[in-house]
């Protein structure tokens, strides 16, 4: 659990699902799988995020591009996966966007940008079958208290609350 | 008798220009409603305030991203892809539900 928390906490733009997914369907993911320089390869075309944003404007203009691509992707997220029966598009939209805004403090470009790299691989390996569905399940269904979702709005309440179930300390 | 059937024919013509005029000034009543209902969940707001056409999303407490989230749920909804030139002069239900009418016209068109 502490590994994907921290994972998930520096994703300014959580780690989503990618649009062009049709591009490299199931096919390609047995290219993927053969070897480290082809798995490269595939994770770096997909990605699109040069270097460097010139300003905080750009950085959230590439942040909404990159939430849109993520929520066009989760149609077919949802096929490959056999999600129908455990979450909605609307729910799996809205922990998108909670992802997102873990990370709504963040102030330097630069730090968005490495945010968003980490967000298009994310999706790129949801699309491309690259992981199970009890990672889906686990990671973005099912929020903290279990089968419970988390509350966006929550944001007020206090720290000790939140730390109430996981420890005394 | 002929010159009856004769005479209802353009006049039924003109009646659908008329329609076809009114429907591209505003959007119809049942997308607005929608709309308001998709932002309604979207942004959980509460059940004393009211939604109506011309409520602006950041009134009615949404941030940058929940715009966004609302447009992408509308492109669900309506089957349409909205792009972001135009995503981004929405601000109030009724610029949405437009859109939507708009899209929804040129697909079937």
């Amino acid at each position: 659990l502490t590994t994907t928390t921290k994972r998930r906490s520096h994703l300014r733009t959580g780690g989503e699902r990618e649009g062009g997914g049709e591009r490299e369907g199931g096919g390609r993911t047995y290219e993927a799988k053969r070897g480290q320089g082809e798995e490269m390869a595939f994770t770096m075309r997909a990605v699109k995020v040069p270097p460097n944003s010139a300003s905080m404007g750009e950085a959230r203009h590439r942040v909404f591009d990159f939430f849109r691509q993520a929520c066009r992707a989760i149609p077919s997220i949802m096929e490959i996966y056999n999600l129908d029966d455990v979450v909605t598009p609307a729910q799996l939209r809205a922990s998108i966007s909670q992802q997102i805004r873990k990370n709504q403090g963040v102030s330097d470009p630069k730090v968005i940008d490495m945010l968003l790299f980490n967000g298009m691989e994310e999706l790129n390996n949801i699309t491309e079958h690259a992981k199970q569905r009890h990672h889906i399940i686990g990671q973005y269904v099912v929020g903290h208290k279990g089968l419970v979702q988390d509350l966006e709005k929550d944001q007020g309440s206090s720290e000790f609350l939140k730390k109430f179930y996981t420890s005394n300390y | 008798m002929s010159f009856v059937s004769i005479r209802s024919r353009p006049s039924s013509l003109r009646f659908k220009i008329c329609c076809s005029a009114t429907g591209e000034a505003q959007a119809k009543k049942e997308t607005v409603d929608k709309v308001c209902m998709i932002v309604k969940k979207q942004l959980a707001v509460p059940d004393g305030t009211p939604v109506t056409a011309e409520s602006k999303f950041s009134e009615l407490g949404a941030d940058s991203l929940d715009t966004v989230e609302i447009v992408m749920g509308l492109e669900e909804e309506f089957n349409i892809t909205v792009d972001e030139t135009s995503a981004q002069d929405i601000a109030t239900v009724q610029d949405a539900a437009d859109l939507i009418e708009k899209l929804v016209t040129e697909k079937t068109a």
